[in-house]
């Protein structure tokens, strides 16, 4: 009897244990993530939604004519945003082709300008993009918006100044902008000037023209030198989005404080600034992208890589020859209430079709309760500036270049960031090209500053 | 049949499909303590791969799985002072530069690079024997053992690793580090010897920082190294002789604070060294260090 029930009680354990088993091997043998939650898996990464395409672009000035000028507006203030948001609504909405191949058009021929915007690097719209999906493909490098009988009209110029399409807005979308424009006459709102080469060449007394369109203020200017911090960096997440196996990844301590992180293939070098990553293989890619699936690239690549902070904005994109291949470069500059901040190195992405060949990513920002306290300086004149920076540029260069034609490339206010005492701070600066050679020039006392004080 | 029979005969199939059951679940568990990361039949697939790519395996392959982590190490500052010392011990003149600091005595000079190589070199140059070519390898390996005994230059962890012979004159004997009871290929010690005379000796050595076991984890085998570096090399026009295949730690030399070295399989073919990573399988270059394209 005592037997019996010895082999019940070992009959059911076993009929348990291969209940059991059956169950461990029917449902734990699933792979992992069907069978625990993702948390527990995967270890994620957060990440920034890449921008829209549309937004991947934004204007390098929008202007508005004032009385004796323009007023300008750039990346980093508030009504510019409000501007060129209101600007992408009109283009949201259908063109269709007829109004570009014949353009019925009750426009005055000197109908008077509301609103000029300049678009650097060019913007993509046209065929199966969501800016004006019915017009052809094409890209707009100059956008107009002028007052017709009743209501406003919208007119785009392709890059050689050629009208690619206009048409009239609604009333309603109108009254929008002309409310949103008549907020523009602020008092002590500063106005521009387009420069010309006469001008400049007046006011240098040297043989000078002007490239492109510059916008220059009329009256003195007042900037401040402000504190800066460069923008932190969650190390864990951002090596995640570059290495996709992180236990394979190696560390070297530089001596002077940075750190690089290697799988032999690709290095991530990560300093109190920023950090540069290279990915030296893929530079044998081809790049067969077209500009508009460039331009939404470079819109994942600084998303993921730290993410898309407001007031960063893409200044070029542009196909360029590195070693045997010709990759797209993308290149980000930060900017604060409408001026640029210049870095020693750039916010940069190199990439063709196999991936990311490099990327450097250095982003400061100016903390806005720092600002208030901060003293004004009065900026010189860009006459002065002019002038000072075209004799630096003769005395870098050599008495030869006398006879050479100067070309201005570029000439704006804007902040240098340069260290003093350990702090890091954004002083204020003319910043001129001529010839390729950029001067940056300390905006009160026109004093040079070289290329290596800059962080 | 009566029920004890039935139970009995019960027992025997649930403990039977018992067996199976775990057999299926655990067995993949328990077979790594068994099991090879090679099997013979890899190993002569392998081998015939290499011979149509006119490369010969003379080397013993191991067969194991095995495991790894990272190294972290420093230049060897204890080693850099020992040098130093003993030549201001002999009123060295001292010269700083901006790469490297030189000390010179009568007879030699000892070069300390911002890298941690240790160059010493010997003029007039240090007769070692006569007719060393000529002789045995093991003869040279004792007479250069006994001078670095002698410099005081054996330090912890020197091990030989080869000999070679390059032309009618030219030898030099290559020693590198062990650091626990790993093989640390960056620490070298290498004896260049011309006209039976020693003209140099260069010096590269660790120090460990620390070591991350918590990341241990299994290294390729060997023959995907071969693999790797075949893919990587292409057929050769002459025939090779792969005459090491050996697992240990490699990483170029760097100017840093610390850094971590990589386990590697390091594959030598008719005297050059070649180092497979043994975590990745990519051949060990150039750490990749991020600049800015031109």
């Amino acid at each position: 009897m005592k037997q019996e029930k010895f082999k019940s009680i070992v009959l059911l354990m076993l009929v348990c244990l291969s209940l059991l088993l059956t169950y461990q091997l029917w449902y734990g043998q699933q792979p992992v993530e069907l069978t625990a939650d993702d948390e527990n898996i995967y270890e994620r990464i957060i990440i920034e939604q890449p921008r829209p395409p549309e937004q991947i672009v934004s204007p390098e000035v929008i202007v508005i004519p004032a009385e004796n000028g323009f007023y300008a507006f750039r990346e980093g203030e508030q009504f510019y945003y409000r501007l060129w948001e209101s600007l992408l609504g009109l283009m949201e909405s259908p063109f269709v082709r007829e109004q570009v191949e014949e353009p019925v058009t009750d426009l005055p021929e000197e109908a008077p300008l509301i609103l000029r915007c300049y678009l650097s690097p060019l913007l993509p719209v046209g065929t199966k993009l969501s800016l004006m999906p019915l017009l052809p493909a094409g890209e707009i490098a100059m956008l107009d918006l002028i007052a017709g009988k009743e209501t406003f009209w919208i007119r785009f110029y392709t890059a050689d100044e050629k009208i690619f399409a206009e048409r009239e807005i609604t009333t309603a979308q109108t009254a929008v902008l002309k409310d949103l424009i008549a907020g523009v006459e602020e008092e002590g709102r500063v106005t521009h000037k387009l420069l010309t080469g006469e001008a400049a060449a007046s006011a240098s007394g040297e043989n000078i023209t002007v490239t492109r369109q510059i916008f220059l203020p009329q009256e003195q200017t007042m900037l401040a030198r402000l504190p800066v911090k460069p923008e932190s960096i969650d190390r864990e997440q951002l090596l995640k989005t570059f290495f996709v196996d992180y236990s394979l990844v190696r560390t070297i301590e530089e001596k002077d404080g940075a750190v690089i992180y290697t799988d032999g293939e690709k290095g991530l070098r990560l300093t109190a600034g920023g950090f540069e990553y290279s990915h030296p293989r893929l530079e044998e890619g081809v790049s067969n992208q077209s500009v508009p699936e460039a331009l939404n690239n470079s819109g994942i690549l600084i998303s993921f890589h730290g993410g898309w902070p407001v007031g960063l904005r893409l200044e070029k994109i542009a196909q360029s020859p590195l070693g045997h291949s010709v990759p797209y470069i993308a290149q980000w500059r930060m900017y604060h209430e409408g001026n640029p901040l210049y870095t020693a190195k750039p916010t940069r992405a190199v990439f063709n079709d196999r991936g990311l060949i490099h990327f450097s990513r250095f982003i400061y920002s100016i903390q806005p309760e720092e600002q208030n306290s901060a003293e004004m300086r009065v900026n010189a004149s860009w006459q002065e500036a002019l002038k000072t920076a075209i004799a630096l540029y003769r005395d870098d260069t050599g008495a030869q270049t006398e006879v050479m034609q100067l070309e201005l490339e570029a000439f704006n206010l804007g902040y240098a960031i340069i260290a003093d005492f350990d702090e890091l701070w954004a002083e204020p600066v003319w910043q001129l090209q001529i010839n390729g050679r950029r001067v940056l020039l300390r905006a009160d006392n026109l004093v040079q500053l070289k290329e290596e004080d800059i962080k | 049949m009566n029920l004890g029979q039935a139970k009995l005969i019960l027992i025997i199939a649930f403990a039977a499909l018992n067996l199976f059951l775990g057999y299926h679940l655990f067995w993949s568990d328990f077979g790594h303590l068994t099991r090879v990361a090679v099997s013979a039949e890899e190993l002569r697939l392998t081998e015939q791969v290499l011979a149509e790519n006119n490369y010969k395996l003379e080397a013993p392959i191991d067969r194991a799985i095995q495991t790894a982590d990272f190294l972290t190490v420093s230049q060897s500052l204890s080693v850099q002072r020992s040098v130093l010392l003993s030549f201001l011990r002999e009123g060295a003149n001292v010269r700083q530069g901006e790469e490297a600091n030189h000390y010179y005595v009568e007879g030699k000079t000892a070069t300390i690079h911002a890298t941690g190589l240790i160059s010493i070199t010997y003029n007039p140059p240090v007769l070692l024997g006569e007719n060393l070519h000529s002789r045995d390898h093991r003869d040279i390996r004792s007479m250069v053992d006994a001078l670095i005994a002698d410099y005081q230059l054996n330090f912890d962890g020197l091990r030989f690793d080869r000999l070679e012979k390059y032309d009618s004159s030219n030898i030099v004997v290559y020693y590198y580090q062990v650091i626990g009871e790993s093989s640390v290929f960056t620490g070298q010690l290498t004896v260049k010897i011309a006209e039976d005379k020693v003209r140099s000796i260069d010096i590269y050595w660790l120090e460990p920082v620390e070591r991350i076991p918590t990341r241990e984890i299994r290294v390729i085998s060997a023959i995907e190294a071969l693999n790797s570096l075949i893919y990587e090399l292409g057929s050769a026009t002459e025939p090779q002789v792969i005459s090491r295949v050996e697992l240990g730690y490699y990483s170029s030399d760097y100017e840093a604070e610390k850094w971590e070295i990589p386990p590697v399989w390091r594959i030598l073919i008719n005297g050059q060294n070649y180092y497979i990573n043994a975590f990745t399988g990519n051949l060990e270059q150039k750490i990749v260090i991020p600049e800015q394209p031109q």
